[in-house]
């Protein structure tokens, strides 16, 4: 029904990470008021990235986990048409608090930059409520509002992320498939197919 | 139709407001180049390949760190060379910056670890990556360009196997 959204997280230095704290909380507020799309959510494998040093990690989970609370009460006191939820209920590990945050980021992000506000509140009709799974595999409805088909998914071999339902892709003629972007910014480099090397502009 | 209420009255504007008092996000150049470094340092990972492997610097994902064993049957074997790898903020649309920090008495080498392989100047395609690149210098230490050498005196023993290995052995100091 709906297409997965599926990101990897970049953050690279503790500063970073330190420094999303503070965007998380606010992503996280939207969230919880109900006001991003969060139906379809999958985290790509980036457990092992994020890494925080002992000392500062016992500091970082409490404080995340109790922005969370507080997003949650907040949540359930103004948004009386939804469920309510607590952190128990959502039981969630302190990676996945971060990694929903991060995610939540990361979405707002390229939603905000990428799309109209017609197209935002288009999205957002589309919300009917946040629902976390205690598996945490949560659902978030595509930022890209397009109907999705459960065609198999293939790797952008030039930015090596999934090339998503068909969307955006750049064909060329030897039949190898990129993202529009990708593809587009290579060619202006080089007029051959990165994985085949043939030539495929003729211009 | 979905109940809209809940957000009806938080507009964007609210998640305007708040952005505004955030550090301002990357710029999604830097971005995508940060998640794809990501990308293939974990298909390294999972990958497993047999006498290659590579890790990004501490603090810093744009510079690695990777190792070469010499193959089997070459007279390079059981030699264990480390070698550096600095990627452009346009990776992977301009090919990194390998370099051997171990010594390496290669044809296609020359004396500051400067590598002279196709693929990584005129020949570099954005599908190829790191895993790519370390088994093509792999296949490079037992398989070198004799035509055109950086280290004529290599190029020159090359014919000699047993006189090369010797020299092998001899130049070789394990990076500490």
């Amino acid at each position: 029904m709906q297409k997965v959204f599926a990101i990897s997280i970049n953050c690279v230095s503790k500063m970073e990470q330190m420094q999303s704290i503070e965007i998380n909380i606010n992503i996280g507020v939207e969230l919880l008021r109900g006001n991003l799309n969060i139906e379809v959510f999958e985290t790509v494998g980036l457990e092992n990235h994020i890494d925080y040093e002992d000392e500062g990690q016992s500091l970082h989970e409490e404080h995340q986990r109790s922005r969370l609370n507080e997003l949650l009460d907040m949540r359930n006191s103004e948004n009386s048409s939804l469920a309510p939820l607590n952190i128990e209920e959502l039981n969630l590990k302190s990676r996945e608090v971060d990694l929903l945050v991060h995610e939540l980021t990361y979405l707002h992000y390229n939603f905000k930059d990428q799309y109209s506000n017609e197209e935002y509140n288009a999205a957002q009709e589309k919300i009917i409520s946040a629902k976390v799974n205690p598996d945490f595999r949560v659902k978030t409805i595509p930022y890209v509002l397009s109907p999705s088909t459960d065609e198999e998914s293939e790797t952008c071999a030039i930015c090596l992320d999934e090339i998503k339902n068909g969307k955006n892709i750049g064909s060329l003629q030897c039949g190898h498939e990129y993202h529009i972007n990708c593809i587009k910014r290579w060619l202006r480099v080089k007029d051959l197919c990165p994985k085949c090397k043939r030539q495929c502009l003729p211009f | 139709m979905p109940t809209n209420q809940g957000f009806q009255d938080n507009t964007p504007a609210v998640i305007m407001s708040s952005k505004q008092s955030l550090p301002a996000p990357k710029s999604v150049d830097t971005q995508s180049v940060l998640k794809r470094l990501q990308s293939e340092l974990m298909c390294l990972m999972m990958s497993g390949d047999p006498g290659i492997s590579a890790f990004p610097e501490e603090e810093n994902i744009m510079s690695w760190k990777g190792t070469i064993l010499g193959s089997t049957e070459t007279v390079f074997e059981g030699m264990e060379y480390k070698l550096s790898l600095s990627f452009p903020t346009d990776y992977p649309f301009k090919p990194p910056k390998v370099k051997f920090e171990t010594a390496c008495f290669h044809p296609n080498v020359d004396a500051f670890g400067n590598i002279c392989l196709d693929i990584l100047q005129d020949q570099w395609s954005s599908a190829y990556d790191v895993r790519t690149i370390l088994l093509s210098i792999q296949s490079l230490l037992g398989e070198p360009n004799i035509s055109s050498p950086l280290n004529t005196q290599a190029a020159a023993l090359w014919s000699n196997q047993e006189e090369y290995r010797k020299m092998v052995l001899k130049l070789f100091k394990p990076a500490s």
